[in-house]
């Protein structure tokens, strides 16, 4: 379940019963991740809905992103 | 008719405490109290004079049983229980036993469950204004809460905030305000009306004392409000006046970790609380000087104008 406020998104995870505050690139990696997507193919669709190139700087966020993502229990492996 | 407890003699009350129970209503929450310590029947009589006391009838089906006796072996000394022997607290002093059993009153509602949605936090009105004050121990919430009852604003409740999971409508059980340390002295010198019970000297939490609660917010305690304002509320000594909005996400994070039941109601919990934040505007309050942070809560008041909400961004919910 989501709750957006500007640039800030709530999202409560029903298996955990945790809530996290993430901040808009957070939200969209987790929103694009809602099927499951290679790295790049990741990076490709977040820099279309940032409207932003691909570059290494934003690989390595979406890495960083993927794995915070992971560790709050938000994401599985496919 | 309903009976208060100012209207039951005070050897009433003690008899009560020692034999059947006193059973008392408290907003939304029926207790039946226990006790044998000295000094309790009369810090009730004080603290809860406008409390209506319930019939032998309705009290066959209280909510909540708390008991709090002197050991046997060591009567200086008094154990809490609730509900039973399900919960035990560890053993006190027995002079200090009226604030022992209010926290006692408190751990009912945050160990044994309850449907609606808790924040540990004040709640006052001033018509159908709804006011949130949340803050952690020592944080001046009570001291402004017990100012703001004391100046005409309603008291909902000064510990636990309770939200309706149907509707999103603030209620509380308007039970005594704990006032701690240089609190009590600063209230008692500024309201001559103040009615507290008896202090409760060197608990865990310092000095500590309790102020019967307005008797029209005890009367109308029934009388739920909607949500405008949070403050999330820090007294500081010699601070300056300072407030700033809070944004949306971090005050829903904030509320979150102040409530006792977040976590249990799940998805209920987290609708109910961004509603609340969506239909609030949300302030960080730190305050040095409570004349200061009196004054602030009135001009936001009188400042409010339009609907609940209005100045709150956009938000939508997917999910």
């Amino acid at each position: 379940v989501w709750r957006h406020w500007d640039a800030e998104h709530i999202v409560f995870n029903g298996k955990s019963g945790d809530t996290h505050l993430l901040d808009d690139v957070s939200a969209a990696t987790l929103r694009l991740l809602d099927r499951a997507m290679e790295p790049n193919e990741l990076s490709s669709a977040l820099a279309t809905e940032l409207d932003v190139t691909v570059d290494q700087e934003l690989r390595d966020y979406v890495d960083r992103a993927v794995h915070h993502l992971y560790a709050l229990g938000l994401i599985e492996r496919a | 008719v309903t009976q208060t407890v100012n209207e039951l003699a005070l050897q009433d009350v003690r008899d009560r405490l020692r034999g059947r129970g006193l059973a008392l209503r408290t907003g939304p929450f029926s207790y039946r109290l226990r006790s044998d310590v000295r000094g309790i029947a009369r810090g009730i009589a004080r603290t809860y004079a406008d409390f209506p006391v319930l019939s032998d009838h309705d009290a066959a089906l209280v909510d909540y049983h708390v008991s709090l006796n002197r050991l046997r072996w060591l009567p200086s000394r008094c154990q809490l229980r609730i509900a039973g022997d399900a919960h035990r607290w560890p053993v006190a002093r027995a002079n200090i036993g009226l604030a022992w059993l209010e926290w006692g009153m408190n751990l009912c509602v945050y160990a044994l469950g309850y449907p609606e949605l808790v924040l540990h936090g004040a709640v006052v009105a001033r018509g159908a204004e709804g006011v949130l004050l949340i803050g952690h121990s020592g944080s001046g919430k009570s001291t402004l809460c017990a100012a703001l009852a004391l100046d005409g604003w309603r008291l909902l409740s000064d510990e636990l905030a309770i939200i309706s999971t149907a509707d999103g409508l603030l209620s509380g059980t308007a039970r005594p305000v704990i006032l701690k340390d240089r609190s009590i002295e600063l209230i008692r010198q500024r309201y001559g009306q103040a009615v507290f019970g008896p202090l409760a000297a060197q608990t865990h939490k310092g000095d500590v004392a309790h102020l019967r609660p307005p008797g029209e917010s005890v009367r109308r305690v029934d009388e739920r409000v909607p949500p405008r304002r949070v403050y999330l509320v820090q007294y500081r000594a010699g601070a300056r006046l300072r407030t700033r909005p809070v944004r949306k996400g971090r005050a829903m994070i904030e509320l979150a970790k102040s409530s006792f039941n977040y976590g249990l109601l799940g998805r209920t919990g987290f609708l109910t609380l961004a509603r609340l934040v969506d239909r609030c505007d949300c302030s960080e309050l730190v305050y040095g000087n409570l004349d200061e942070a009196l004054s602030l809560l009135e001009r936001d008041r009188c400042g409010s104008g339009g609907e609940p909400g209005t100045q709150a961004a956009a938000a939508q919910a997917t999910g």
